[in-house]
């Protein structure tokens, strides 16, 4: 933890404000400011797809992309203004009831089993594919069975700092 | 006069300190690392601490415990494994999580400093001394890669950590919205918990891993996303004669919810002064307190091992040295040392390097064990402190009282508790006195631990507005009479359209009081500051250690306290990036609230 002096604020605040040990964002935090670029439904919770200022700027292929419908690995997604945006990992994390029966799954729909934690398994998706689809598509493929009984997609929020 | 020069003449003092030290053999600037050994040394700052505000350490080295045969792992920004005070104690297993290799590049320097306060290489006639000087170290830079396949690498699910026993976790995030513990449905928490209890008991081939996690430095305000979230008096109290947020903490450790989680040991800290360290997260939650110091300009911050060379970590040449080590002075010309670390980012290693020094002691002694002594020869901080009392306006709008932070009791078993310092800070050399304990006398094991299934109390009581009766539920939990607590966790479920002002308390059969959450904190402000309030929160999870030791038999009683009237409850959502401060003033609740559910489970063993 460092002790910062507070600059941003001072101008904001009276003149009896004391210097504070409040942080000013890096450059790097405040190039990544975000643009709401579209909505997307995940497990019934909604999300807005948001887009880097960066990103939106310089054109680059992910932004593009996040006007698409849908949502793919390196997408970023944030639930209301003030919480964290997350990314997309492409990672899909599936609890079971029948763990070779939902590896038997994996693999036919191309999900890569990166490890097992008791009725948990981590699957990682191909780079590219719409994952709303692939969670779709496994569901249905698994309706017989139902050995499926919850997909999460990793969402990454690189909120934990030092302290 | 240059700024060399004024950065020389300032480091004249502990220049002279550190010539006398070096000539007799030993490390030139251990005699300011306060934390082994306190005896009012400033530590390169302005102003000395309090004699005995300090960890210990010193004659357990003396006869030659040290931390061999230990291996921890460091969690963090990353560690500079070839620093020259750390290099001859780094073990194999380390991992770039960014790019794969097995060099874990700190571009920081909070890692390495980490690192330093565990494990720095002690008796080499270099800087500094870790607490552990001859633990093994790997490390992992997890803060720049946070997936979950990150996580599970550097947190005991690879091969280069299946034989760590301490896990250092210098880091965090607060929380300002309720989140349900609800494993059904949360796999990624799940995946952790299942991963965390493995490895805590199964690692190095059964001797197990401790889990050390730092409590937060948010009592002033804490950080949420782009966000500082603050009291609505922190700009002008000091002005207006008023107390910051009446001196509750704004962050309470407890609502973060993997620090509610039983397998992490978390911990506050303390400073130089023997108090609690001005920015300190605090909680029910904390187990112990250890050492993080102050900022390192008026009084002492943490001496350590910084990133090599002085274009890089906190000791520069960039910027203008506020203390009498840094900006490449005669005593640290090559700036590879530090005294401004701080947090509990360095009580969480001092914790961890204690840890390590009495599973060292004892080659037989589990890494709970090592908890459990170091609890059990614990010492008390800052041993005057009442506690807090918060003013608050009653229903009938008179000013009323309410004791939300208890001064130090003991709890039904004996041991002395303050949600400031849990269990008191680690006094080493009587730890590793302890585990070394031959004969008669010799440490005893604890037997093998277990936990309840939850128990579930389902009610619904109203938690009357603004007043101190507030609504309690009680439930007879019918285990073993000999199951002893080693920590109790609370699920609850509870509607209320404003939780700042909740105290939730937990009171045991023995007759002792936790409070699990801390009226005033910022734990739940994000239910008024969206679009939708928030008006419950469902299976929300907490800890406590207080009541370690006692019997967990018997009647257990949870109370819910409002303690907000009018006028109460005003708080500020700083925004990092643009400096504009949105006010928060949510209303009063105009319909009392209400506990709907609760549930309890204990951690502990059978026996004594």
């Amino acid at each position: 933890m460092k002790k910062i002096t507070l600059l941003a604020a001072s101008a904001l605040m009276s003149a009896t404000v004391m210097a504070s040990d409040l942080p000013q964002l890096s450059n790097s935090e405040l190039a990544t400011t975000n643009v709401t670029v579209g909505s997307v439904e995940i497990n019934g919770v909604k999300f807005n797809k948001v887009v880097s200022n960066s990103a939106l700027v310089n054109n680059t292929m992910m932004s593009q992309r996040s006007f698409q419908p849908g949502l793919y690995q390196g997408d970023l997604l944030q639930r209301n203004k003030i919480s964290a945006v997350e990314r997309v990992s492409g990672n899909l994390l599936i609890s079971t009831s029948n763990m070779s029966k939902l590896q038997a799954l994996a693999k036919a729909h191309n999900l890569e089993v990166h490890s097992t934690y008791g009725n948990i398994a981590i699957l990682k998706a191909p780079l590219g594919s719409e994952l709303l689809s692939t969670m779709s598509a496994l569901r249905a493929a698994d309706a017989q069975t139902g050995t499926v009984k919850r997909i999460n997609l990793e969402r990454i929020s690189n909120t934990l700092r030092p302290e | 006069m240059s700024s060399k020069l004024l950065k020389t003449s300032l480091a004249i003092l502990p220049l002279t300190i550190s010539l006398n030290i070096a000539a007799k053999g030993n490390d030139p600037l251990t005699q300011q690392q306060w934390h082994l050994k306190n005896k009012g040394q400033a530590a390169f700052s302005a102003a000395g601490g309090v004699k005995g505000s300090d960890l210990n350490v010193r004659t357990a080295h003396k006869k030659g415990i040290k931390g061999q045969g230990v291996k921890v792992t460091v969690i963090d920004t990353g560690v500079e494994i070839a620093h020259k005070d750390l290099a001859a104690n780094i073990t194999s297993g380390s991992r770039n999580l960014v790019d794969g290799t097995n060099d874990p590049v700190d571009d920081n320097g909070h890692g390495t400093a980490v690192a330093g306060i565990i494990a720095a290489v002690g008796y080499n006639n270099e800087g500094v001394r870790g607490i552990a000087p001859s633990a093994k170290i790997n490390g992992f830079n997890f803060l720049s890669e946070q997936s979950l396949t990150s996580y599970l690498a550097s947190h005991g699910e690879s091969e280069g950590t299946k034989d760590s026993n301490v896990f250092n976790q210098s880091y965090g995030g607060g929380d300002i919205f309720p989140r349900a513990y609800d494993l059904e449905n949360d796999l990624e928490l799940a995946i952790i918990e299942s991963s965390m209890k493995r490895v805590s008991m199964n690692n190095d081939s059964g001797r197990g891993a401790a889990f050390v996690k730092s409590a937060g430095n948010g009592y002033n305000w804490f950080r949420y996303g782009d966000f500082a979230i603050l009291p609505g008096n922190y700009f002008s109290a000091s002005d207006d004669g008023e107390i910051r947020n009446d001196g509750m903490p704004m962050e309470n450790s407890n609502a973060e919810i993997s620090d509610s989680n039983f397998w992490n040991i978390v911990v506050s800290a303390f400073n130089a002064s023997d108090k609690l360290s001005s920015y300190s997260s605090v909680g029910s939650n904390v187990f112990m307190t250890a050492t993080g110091g102050e900022f390192g300009e008026d009084t002492p911050a943490m001496v350590t091992i910084d990133l090599m060379g002085c274009d890089a970590g906190f000791n520069t040449t960039n910027e203008e040295a506020t203390n009498n080590l840094h900006g490449g002075t005669d005593i640290d010309p090559t700036c590879d040392y530090t005294s401004v670390m701080n947090g509990t980012s360095s009580a969480a290693p001092s914790m961890s390097g204690a840890i390590a020094m009495v599973m060292s002691a004892n080659k037989k002694i589990t890494a709970r064990d090592a908890k459990h002594i170091l609890a059990k020869t614990a010492s008390k901080v800052d041993k005057k402190n009442a506690g807090v009392e918060l003013p608050f306006t009653d229903a009938d709008g008179n000013e009323a009282t309410y004791q939300a932070i208890d001064g130090w009791k003991k709890n039904g078993a004996g041991y002395n508790y303050h949600m400031f310092y849990g269990l008191g800070k680690p006094d080493v050399s009587k730890a590793v006195s302890m585990a070394k304990r031959k004969g008669k006398k010799q440490y005893k094991k604890l037997p093998k631990l277990k936990t309840t299934p939850w128990m579930n109390r389902n009610t619904h009581l109203e938690i009357p507005d603004a007043n101190t009766t507030g609504a309690t539920s009680m439930y007879n939990a019918n285990v073993h009479n000999k199951f002893v607590i080693e920590g109790v966790q609370v699920k609850v479920d509870i509607d209320h359209a404003r939780m700042s002002d909740l105290s939730i308390e937990l009171i045991s059969p023995a007759g002792t009081r936790s409070v699990l959450m801390t009226p005033k904190s910022g734990a739940f402000l994000g239910q008024n500051a969206i679009a939708v309030p928030i008006t419950s929160m469902r299976d929300q999870l907490m800890l406590s250690t207080n009541f370690y030791g006692e019997k967990a038999r018997g009647n257990w009683r949870l109370k819910v306290v409002d303690v907000g009237g009018e006028g109460d409850g005003e708080w500020l959502l700083f925004d990092l990036a643009t400096g504009e401060q949105t006010p928060m003033s949510p209303d009063n609740n105009s319909e009392p609230g209400a506990l709907t559910n609760w549930s309890i489970r204990f951690f502990g063993h059978q026996g004594k």
